[in-house]
């Protein structure tokens, strides 16, 4: 079910069934750049409800046939559904289809947020001191998802809890996707994930980890164009990758010196910034050291995504071409002093 | 051998951008096409190299095992025979691709396994520093380089 007019009345038999108006209708769908780890095909919907006529912008996430990054949507769709009445905003849930029954694939349903995402906003050409605001205002979002009471949420009928052994946890997860994906030996990699393993912190706390947050994984409302300061976070997106763990592994990626330019506004919001910040908000410790751990894993986790794209590219199930990630390689040696 | 190799890579880029790509109006085949003619540029300007780096890459990294062979360290007797027998091959034609391609997966593979070894004995500490030299040195040289850019992220 590759071509668009197939999906096409696959979703609007989908909605009509969930909807229970076999006259439901869809319009404009369109498969979005946006994802290198998911389909994602945006649409119209409009159908009959208590004699009312009703419409809604929906967003449906198919996985695709070769993905950069796998992922287990049982986990996503849990989680989405335990965020709904939490200070941490993210996409409504529709539906989900876990067995891909409806489109071939595994896939979700959601309501497209309101706001727009644009993942260099904190690189723009706005103020400084506007663009320190909004920074302020995404990690603060951050910070709100380590401090989820995931037990009360329910979340641990979802996801598993490494407890104090989240680094070597995530370092054994992120081998492993290595070993499975790389085309060819990878001297570099056995180099950095031997320093890993020496070095891996402890945990003192166990929290939700969201795994990739970044401006470019969240929706803004307001005036990006003339008062970026004053714009809130509408919606956080992409809990592909969300899981237990050390709150240091997102801070970790988020300080990781490959991602500045989406991280950081110069001279106004450097990494210390950002975790002096987060340690007043959380109540929280974030000690350098395991910090850096962790953004040397966020890099060992960006190889294995590149490779893992090398490996789909291959394979015929990936349109898109990725060369080995040599520069990250190049980092990462200089990360751990090697 | 006109148009050569890169003539013909960069001849292909320019009919997807100038014939193809305007003709496209969804987000996703305008993105896929975009990648399509970075990667033809990234091949254009590095193919020749191929073979070159190929060939030093696979030499240093045979260096380097050599050391480690005969250094005071004893290595698990397979894993010595395997580095040896990498040590002691003959380097390939370097007009001979795919056996230039074999050699250096073949090296490659023995650095990848003596890792651990290199990075836990005191003895190979002064190994350590031309093995990360090398390996510096030879991300630089790196013929097929794309610059790795967040999805969304303004060319530099």
């Amino acid at each position: 079910m590759s071509a668009s007019g197939d999906l096409s009345e696959a979703l609007r038999q989908w909605v009509a069934d969930e909807i229970g108006d076999p006259l439901a209708t869809i319009s404009g769908v369109r498969r979005t750049s946006a994802g290198f780890s998911r389909e994602n095909w945006v649409f119209d919907a409009s159908w009959t409800e208590g004699g009312q006529s009703r419409q809604a912008a929906l967003i449906a996430r198919r996985d695709p046939e070769g993905s950069v990054l796998a992922t287990d949507r049982k986990i996503e769709t849990g989680v989405l559904r335990a965020l709904q009445d939490t200070p941490v905003p993210s996409p409504r849930l529709r539906w989900v289809d876990l067995d891909g029954t409806r489109l071939g694939r595994p896939a979700l349903v959601m309501d497209v947020a309101e706001g727009i995402c644009d993942g260099f906003v904190l690189a723009g050409g706005t103020p400084a001191e506007d663009r320190l605001r909004l920074a302020q205002e995404l990690y603060d979002r951050l910070a709100d998802i380590h401090l989820l009471d995931w037990q009360a949420l329910g979340l641990a009928d979802v996801l598993d809890d490494p407890g104090e052994r989240a680094a070597l946890v995530a370092l054994e997860h992120w081998e492993s996707e290595l070993r499975r994906v790389q085309l060819e030996p990878e001297p570099e990699l056995e180099l950095v994930t031997h320093w890993l393993r020496s070095q891996a912190p402890e945990n003192a706390v166990t929290t939700v980890v969201h795994g990739d947050f970044k401006a470019g994984n969240v929706l803004l409302v307001g005036d990006l164009m003339h008062d970026v300061g004053a714009a809130t976070v509408s919606a956080v997106l992409d809990w592909e990758t969300v899981h237990l763990g050390d709150p240091r592994e997102d801070l970790g990626w988020v300080t990781n010196p490959l991602r500045a330019r989406e991280h950081r506004v110069p001279g106004a919001w450097e990494p210390a910034d950002l975790l002096a910040r987060w340690i007043e908000r959380t109540g929280l410790s974030a000690e350098p050291e395991a910090v850096h751990w962790w953004s040397v894993l966020a890099n060992l986790k960006l190889s294995a995504i590149v490779l893992s794209g090398s490996r789909a590219f291959v394979d015929g199930r990936l349109d898109r071409v990725h060369q080995a990630p040599i520069g990250i390689y190049r980092l990462m040696l200089d990360m751990i002093g090697a | 051998m006109r148009p050569d190799v890169s003539e013909q890579l960069d001849g292909l880029r320019r009919i997807l951008e100038s014939v193809v790509a305007p003709e496209l109006a969804d987000p996703y085949p305008i993105d896929i096409l975009a990648g399509v003619c970075a990667t033809l540029e990234t091949l254009s300007s590095g193919w020749q190299l191929v073979p070159g780096f190929l060939q030093w890459d696979a030499e240093m990294s045979a260096a380097l095992l050599r050391q480690v062979i005969t250094s005071d360290v004893e290595l698990d007797g397979a894993l010595h025979e395997r580095v040896r027998a990498v040590v002691l091959e003959d380097p390939p034609d370097a007009t001979n691709l795919p056996a230039l391609q074999a050699r250096h997966v073949r090296v490659r593979q023995a650095l990848a396994d003596v890792m651990p070894v290199v990075m836990e004995r005191d003895e190979l500490r002064g190994l350590r520093t031309y093995l990360a030299a090398h390996l510096r040195e030879r991300a630089e040289r790196y013929p097929l380089k794309a610059v790795w850019r967040p999805a969304g992220a303004p060319k530099d």
